[in-house]
């Protein structure tokens, strides 16, 4: 979400939110972690994960050899790792839903690390912008 | 209920940072379209 957030401008108007299932006690930490300016809201029971059919991963998906290219990428870029309370197993997904409502494209990654890129995202979205 | 594409997207309510509430169907109020990033580790 960071490579959107850099790429903010060209989505024009569309609107941007990040879901979590975090406490929603913990909301502004998250915000505050991230460093985004779009919102960041909280489906605690995770309905819309649900909705989506976003799974619990395997081990083996969660833990997969991209994803741990990932972290040792960020770890000698100097970020800091934050130790997480919450379930690290869930899959998430980025979704491109038009002005009328209707879902336009559902990115469901088979690992952590594998996101569409950005351009992927403005490609769905298309004409959708203003 | 599954969601697929094609299909709308039913209206959720969400607790907001800040202590606020968010919905899903905030966006067709302003005819603009939604991009929603469902956060996992490393995301």
């Amino acid at each position: 979400m960071l490579a959107v957030s850099e790429r903010i401008k060209e989505f024009g108007d569309a609107e941007i939110a990040v879901v979590t299932f975090t406490d929603a006690t913990r909301l502004d930490a998250y915000v505050e972690h991230l460093g985004v300016s779009f919102p960041v809201v909280t489906d605690v029971d995770r309905e819309l994960y649900r909705a989506l059919r976003l799974e619990r991963g395997t081990r083996r998906q969660v833990w997969s050899l991209g994803t741990l290219k990932k972290y040792w990428h960020l770890l000698r870029a100097g970020k800091k790792l934050q130790r997480t309370h919450e379930d690290i197993r869930q899959l998430g997904a980025d979704v491109i839903v038009g002005a009328d409502g209707c879902i336009i494209k559902i990115f469901r990654p088979a690992t952590p690390d594998a996101r569409p890129s950005v351009d992927d995202l403005l490609a769905h979205l298309g004409g959708s912008t203003t | 209920m599954m969601l697929s594409e094609g299909t709308p997207l039913p209206t959720f309510e969400f607790a907001a940072a800040g202590g606020a509430t968010w919905s899903t169907d905030e966006h067709r109020k302003h005819d603009v379209p939604l991009v929603l990033i469902l956060h996992r580790h490393l995301a």
